[in-house]
């Protein structure tokens, strides 16, 4: 019990917030209590749709999706958009093969459901 | 012919830079909104858009931008202003501490010609513009219109090429390869006009044509961004490792053409040797005319891959090269430009079929 406490005081508080906000991983950390709040059946934090955008700072085409994500994110506020630098997390993007960017990959209940690969606004949206 | 219609034929335009800094990232740091402002010069925007270690792939309203650490590659249709976008990016180049030491500008024949706008009406004042355009520093320069001599005046398309070094001997290790098609197949077309009402956006119109076309056999291992333009059309560029590749589709009957060009190593370290990918894009469109632009960069010129590529596109193809012309350019290296028609629809002058 106390365990599960502590793992809901990890996660940023911008999960909580019905604006839909995009969550910056910083660290490890930060990670395995944003992925494992997806698993974890609690009533107080539970993210049930999340949506990892792989990104990276010499990447272009992120940049050129950027306005978009921003305006997609605030119009699915259920959703929480967890933004991952592969170049900060390699090894969250090898395990989710983010080797082509941008990629966001959409997860329900902690599985991956659907990704999409490359600056596409119009299929993001779908 | 129609009389007016979209002009497929791409002007390609090639910047390559030398580092002064450690930076291995290079170009890929100039922040996108100055890329924004220099399409916009152009007369272009970015519709879609992929990266991987090695580069950046954007594909554009009117065809592509690849952007790597020092190397742009840029190619525009239509009646885009593309050589406005030299000293733009020469400019941004520069503010990196990148230096420019290598440019290439090249293009087919339109078939459009009197429907663009200055100086794209003609060769030599392309030239001119692209000249006024670079630093004296780029020394070796030369400019060539390499014009098959058959009889057939339909399809004598020349290549016209400019290029400009700051050294003699070429450095890029790619062999690049520009293929023009035109006069498609009538039924492999079909693919690239949207279906009414299909209630599928952009790209998934897209992600269908490249699979209906066999577009995504053509290099298995290449991710493919693509996108279906409104009514028709289809653009794509491929992302293989440090490798590039990219097509254009204007399907219209009366102006159809298509275009492929990839860079890829003479040897065949598992991406397929070059006959076998100019075969298998080629046979996608089935044209009744394309031609073959090749430019041998860094690679000692070897003529027997040349009569390699003709012999397997007879084979395979049945198409019959009308005729093969090689030239030389300090600092770009060979260039050869081959003209290829079906052996059994020979237009002679006089109408008849051979």
């Amino acid at each position: 019990m106390g365990s599960n406490v502590s793992s809901v005081h990890d996660v940023p508080s911008s999960v909580e917030n019905k604006n839909g906000l995009v969550v910056e991983i910083e660290s490890r950390r930060q990670w395995r209590s944003v992925f494992d709040s997806m698993k974890v059946s609690n009533k107080l934090v539970h993210i049930y749709k999340l949506v990892i955008d792989f990104t990276a700072a010499w990447c272009g085409p992120c940049k050129a999706m950027e306005p978009r994500v921003k305006e997609i994110v605030s119009r699915y506020p259920e959703a929480v958009f967890a933004r991952v630098d592969v170049d900060k997390l390699m090894d969250v993007a090898g395990t989710y093969r983010a080797n082509t960017l941008p990629a966001f990959v959409f997860m329900k209940r902690g599985e991956e459901i659907d990704r999409v690969v490359g600056a596409k606004p119009d299929e993001l949206q779908n | 012919m129609a009389v007016s219609g979209f002009e497929g034929f791409e002007k390609r335009l090639e910047l390559r830079f030398s580092t002064t800094n450690n930076n291995p990232m290079g170009l890929r740091l100039i922040d996108f909104e100055s890329l924004d402002q220099v399409l916009n010069e152009v007369q272009c925007t970015v519709v879609s858009a992929v990266a991987n270690h090695s580069f950046d792939a954007y594909v554009l309203s009117e065809s592509s931008l690849f952007v790597y650490p020092t190397k742009i590659i840029i190619k525009t249709c239509g009646t885009t202003q593309l050589l406005k976008s030299i000293r733009p990016f020469i400019h941004l180049a520069r503010t990196l501490s990148l230096t420019l030491r290598a440019c290439r500008y090249s293009r087919g024949s339109f078939i459009f010609p009197k429907a663009q706008p200055f100086p794209y009406t003609s060769f030599k004042d392309e030239v001119v513009i692209v000249e006024e355009s670079l630093p004296n520093s780029l020394r070796y320069r030369k400019a060539s219109v390499m014009t098959p001599s058959n009889n057939n005046n339909n399809h004598s398309r020349a290549w016209h090429v400019f290029t400009a070094s700051a050294d003699v001997a070429p450095d890029e290790p790619l062999v690049v390869v520009e293929v023009c098609m035109t006069e498609l197949d009538r039924v492999n077309v079909r693919s690239f006009f949207r279906r009414k009402g299909d209630g599928k956006n952009s790209d998934s119109a897209g992600k269908e044509m490249t699979r209906l076309s066999g577009i995504d056999m053509i290099n298995a291992n290449a991710f493919i961004c693509d996108f279906a333009f409104d009514p028709c059309g289809y653009s794509m560029n491929g992302v293989d490792g440090d490798r590039y590749s990219t097509i254009h589709v204007t399907p219209e009957d009366g102006f159809s053409y298509a275009s492929f060009e990839c860079g890829l190593s003479l040897y065949d370290d598992g991406h397929g040797d070059i006959s076998e990918v100019l075969t298998r894009a080629i046979d996608v469109f089935r044209p009744d005319c394309v031609s073959v632009a090749t430019t041998y960069g860094g690679e000692d010129y070897d003529h027997e891959v040349t009569k390699r590529v003709e012999r397997v596109l007879a084979k395979k193809l049945g198409l019959k090269c009308r005729s093969r012309l090689v030239d030389e350019f300090p600092g770009s290296g060979t260039v050869v430009f081959q003209s290829f028609t079906p052996r059994r629809k020979y237009y002679s002058p006089e109408g008849g079929e051979q």
